[in-house]
């Protein structure tokens, strides 16, 4: 079909891949060898362009057209949050069940909800801190020392101040 | 001299006629930055920047009402023509409509003539350069051309004299059938509703829609036409050339757009990506091939195939969702034609292992994988390309001038095919 710039002929498969590592193939090869893409290149592509997520568990969007594949990190919200938390890097076959328990200040939240603002249906970017406040109570972090719980009750009783945009 | 100074040099289409499409342009509201259009060798026009342009500027914007979409057409003539496909419906307007006389003669001036899509658009090549083009073009039995012309497998299977192949392709599979198909349709519609239409002036025009339109989705409706008839042509963004990558194209409901994904010298030709098209389809879509192509692949099933039908790895590479669509591109061979190799190697407890990407261990069947692929593909269609070459140039050399281009083209298609083939050859391209 000759249009030009045609969006259609491309295929799009998201997936969640741990940062910096090459997964297990078994995972990536039923959904792209039969696309014509060898598992272990895109597994080795995906390492690569999770780099900066060592050890952290990421949504992967891999473009895929003409059998070859784009790979980009797309934001998620308890990604950034985990990332914010800037703890060392762990093995995950030794180290398993791990607490979150450390604490990021508000502003690195909101920071975070303004990356996710194009993904969120919220009205304001009030509405998408309080997403990113959820996400880090479910992580289990602390926001500015106290449960995040604690300062989205702030926001909404207008006790903490959220800028607009 | 400076590059600036070459392109000036470039001949102009009539600066009269240029000028004249620049204040028309102006007139659609089409606004442009830094660019302008002019002739480039061998390549009829294109878009060059007049200065240093940054990455990330604006440079050209069509308001939607400049675009020729399918409610362009007047009601009465569409209803005449329906069922037909957009594509067939702005060529038939288009063809219909005396062009020369209408609103839209300074932007038909910069389209290219019948006599340049003879040279370079394989589905006119059957027919004699000096005679009119006639329908029997869409007849799948002159695919057999007058002058000798074998085409790769992708473009046309007819004409791909494979040696000692057993498996017969679809033929509806090559891209010139899909597109003879789709021209056939098209014009018996036309042939009906417009009588006095001539098949020349109909495909001139249906290849000038082919080679022009953009994919374009019309405000407020989403969910028709199909996908493959959401198109529009665009004036001026219709002038950029192709590359594998290019500037940013972007369209919204209020038109098009094209901004630089790089810096780009004064001088300089400015291109946009059509897509990430190989050049076999580049050539039967839109009459050129790129010398160097990122996304450039070519099909080995009619290599392969007549090594696996009739066979019991058939069936399981059947049911697997393997069976067929293998490609040769700029990394070797496509990992389904390495799943089709290994079916033949290994038995099929380890076969299962390797499609699942369980712990199963490669490099032990690496170099026999290789041996298989280099006597079943790589050797045989080798063979293929070196006698082609070899035909089209004793053609090439024998010939008039009139056929020399179309002989170019090929001869320049069969090389990188051949290097492809090469490249596949020299190292073990597992897991790649």
């Amino acid at each position: 079909m000759p249009p030009k710039f045609d969006p259609s002929e491309t295929k799009v498969i998201t997936l969640r891949a741990t940062g910096g590592e090459v997964g297990a193939s078994s995972a990536l090869a039923p959904k792209i060898g039969p696309l014509g893409l060898s598992p272990k290149k895109v597994g080795e592509d995906i390492a690569k362009a999770t780099g900066d997520w060592k050890g952290l568990r990421v949504t992967v969007k891999l473009t895929i057209q003409n059998r070859q594949a784009a790979v980009s990190v797309e934001p998620s919200a308890s990604s950034l949050v985990i990332k914010a938390l800037k703890e060392p890097p762990r093995d995950r076959k030794k180290e398993k069940n791990i607490k979150h328990t450390k604490s990021i200040p508000l502003d690195t939240i909101v920071e975070i909800a303004r990356t996710m603002r194009f993904k969120s249906l919220a009205k304001g970017l009030e509405g998408t801190v309080l997403e990113i406040l959820g996400t880090a109570f479910s992580v289990g972090c602390q926001v500015d020392g106290k449960s995040p719980k604690d300062i989205s009750d702030g926001i909404k009783s207008g006790e903490i101040e959220v800028p607009d945009e | 001299m400076s590059r600036l100074d070459k392109t000036a040099g470039f001949k102009m289409e009539g600066a009269k006629r240029a000028s004249s499409f620049r204040s028309w342009s102006a007139a659609q509201g089409i606004t442009t930055n830094g660019i302008d259009y002019c002739e480039i060798p061998n390549s009829g026009l294109g878009i060059v920047a007049k200065r240093r342009l940054e990455a990330g500027e604006e440079l050209v914007n069509v308001p939607f009402p400049a675009l020729v979409t399918i409610n362009t057409v007047p009601k009465a003539f569409r209803e005449k023509h329906n069922p037909i496909t957009t594509q067939g419906l702005l060529a038939a307007f288009l063809a219909s409509s005396n062009i020369e006389k209408t609103a839209y003669a300074p932007w038909a001036d910069t389209w290219p003539a019948l006599a340049s899509f003879r040279e370079s658009m394989p589905i006119c090549w059957p027919q004699h350069r000096k005679a009119a083009l006639t329908q029997d073009l869409l007849d799948e039995t002159t695919s057999h051309h007058e002058w000798d012309l074998p085409f790769p497998s992708a473009i046309d299977h007819s004409s791909a004299n494979f040696p000692g192949a057993g498996f017969e392709a679809d033929p509806n599979l090559s891209l010139l059938q899909k597109q003879r198909k789709k021209l056939k349709a098209d014009w018996e519609r036309v042939g009906e509703a417009l009588p006095n239409m001539s098949f020349e002036r109909y495909i001139h025009y249906w290849l000038l829609v082919n080679t022009r339109t953009f994919y374009f989705e019309m405000p407020n409706v989403r969910t028709h036409p199909p996908r493959d008839d959401r198109i529009v042509m665009c004036p001026f963004i219709d002038l950029f050339n192709h590359q594998d990558t290019g500037c940013n194209v972007q369209f919204a409901d209020t038109g098009y757009t094209v901004t630089t994904d790089r810096t780009y010298d004064a001088g300089d030709q400015v291109y946009v990506s059509y897509g990430r098209h190989s050049n076999d389809f580049l050539l039967v879509e839109y009459g050129f091939v790129l010398s160097s192509n990122r996304w450039d692949s070519t099909p080995v099933d009619h290599c392969l195939m007549a090594h696996l039908v009739n066979t019991p790895v058939e069936e399981q590479l059947r049911r697997a969702g393997y069976l067929g669509g293998y490609f040769l591109n700029n990394d070797g061979v496509c990992y389904r034609t390495q799943v089709a190799v290994r079916a033949q190697l290994l038995p099929e407890q380890s076969w299962n292992d390797f499609i699942a990407g369980r712990n199963f261990d490669d490099t032990r069947h690496e170099d026999q994988a290789q041996a298989l692929l280099a006597s079943q593909v790589l050797g045989p269609y080798l063979q293929e390309a070196e006698g082609a070459l070899e035909r089209l140039q004793r053609s090439f050399e024998a010939s008039s001038s009139t056929f020399r281009r179309s002989y170019r083209i090929l001869i320049q298609r069969w090389e990188q095919i051949r290097a492809l083939l090469q490249r596949a050859a020299k190292g073990p391209v597992v897991g790649s």
